[in-house]
């Protein structure tokens, strides 16, 4: 059974780096690439780096999108956003215009914006341009792939609980000033569940790279 | 209530060093230094040009200096921080403009 299993890409046709796989050298591509298992080197991409808690990447990262959950030791430069999750953790330098770390991540580093003073504020309807979660693909390729699943299996239970006391939390202080030392622990969890629809379209245009696992 | 926090209000500008033990609010402007241990919150209309030592801090509003806290520094979406942050956790919301430095101990897995 888990021998036949080739997880090469995700219900979205992104790229899979299995958990196994150790990559070293320059990484290019056109789509998005989940690492579950470890890249060094140089990693161009013109979509969503995502990295998975058992990802590890080393390398001087070029993309449009980031998602780390797992460890990133270099530096990023994201044309649209970078998030670290939870889970993640980084040491390097991230140059994005937008940038979010939830509460539970960690990060040393650099983190420059571009020109703040001049960025308008992002308004609260500004559609995220993120990829697929690292928690979706555990999801709907369950079946097929027992051994992927396991491992990110803890994440998809804390992004959906956050949504709803985001904006009620933020603003907590002003009336219980009780409890003001916590006033953004609900809030920090950022959901990536909604947009993740927005990934599915391009799937069909998408060239599938093989990536085959030890 | 004892608990209810000090508010230094939106017309009021200090200049100098600020020190204490208790909840306090920003909705003003604050150059110098800030010290506190307890929880520090910046509101929307906060100007703060200061270095920071704090238990915690949440920042709806501008600072610019180095934040140092014992436990959480939250910048929140409508924050536009310039400083060095230095804290345990650290949360960067969508939104927030910041550009600095972060601090968190990063624990890396062997190897890395």
């Amino acid at each position: 059974m888990a021998t036949a299993r080739t997880p090469t890409t995700s219900s979205d046709g992104a790229t899979i780096i299995g958990e196994s796989v150790h990559i070293r050298g320059q990484l290019n591509g056109g789509e998005d690439l989940h690492v579950l298992g470890r890249v060094e080197g140089r990693v161009d991409l013109e979509r969503t780096l995502v990295v998975a808690q058992s990802g590890i990447v080393k390398a001087e990262v070029s993309v449009k999108n980031a998602v780390i959950s797992g460890v990133v030791v270099g530096n990023i430069h994201a044309s649209e956003s970078v998030e670290i999750t939870r889970e993640g953790r980084m040491v390097g330098d991230i140059f994005s215009p937008r940038i979010i770390i939830v509460d539970g991540a960690s990060f040393r580093g650099n983190v420059d914006m571009g020109d703040i003073a001049n960025m308008p504020a992002r308004k609260p309807s500004a559609e995220r341009p993120r990829p697929t979660p690292v928690a979706r693909p555990a999801a709907p390729v369950a079946p097929a792939r027992p051994a992927v699943t396991a491992k990110p299996g803890a994440k998809p239970a804390l992004a959906p609980a956050a949504k709803a006391p985001e904006k009620p939390a933020e603003r907590a202080p002003e009336k219980a000033p009780e409890k003001a030392p916590e006033p953004t622990r609900p809030a920090t969890v950022t959901p990536l569940e909604p947009p993740a629809a927005k990934g599915l379209p391009q799937k069909a245009q998408k060239t599938r790279v093989i990536v085959k696992r030890k | 209530m004892a608990d209810a926090p000090c508010v230094i209000g939106r017309g009021i500008t200090i200049k100098g060093n600020l020190s204490g033990a208790e909840q306090l609010v920003i909705e003003g402007a604050v150059e110098g230094h800030i010290s506190l241990k307890n929880h520090l919150t910046i509101k929307e209309t906060g100007r703060i040009t200061a270095d920071i030592t704090t238990h915690s801090l949440m920042v709806h509003g501008q600072v610019s200096g180095n934040i140092e806290a014992n436990d959480l520094v939250s910048l929140s979406a409508e924050a536009s921080v310039v400083a060095d942050i230095k804290a345990p956790r650290v949360v960067l919301e969508d939104g927030a403009r910041f550009k600095g430095r972060i601090e968190m101990d990063v624990q890396l897995p062997p190897g890395v």
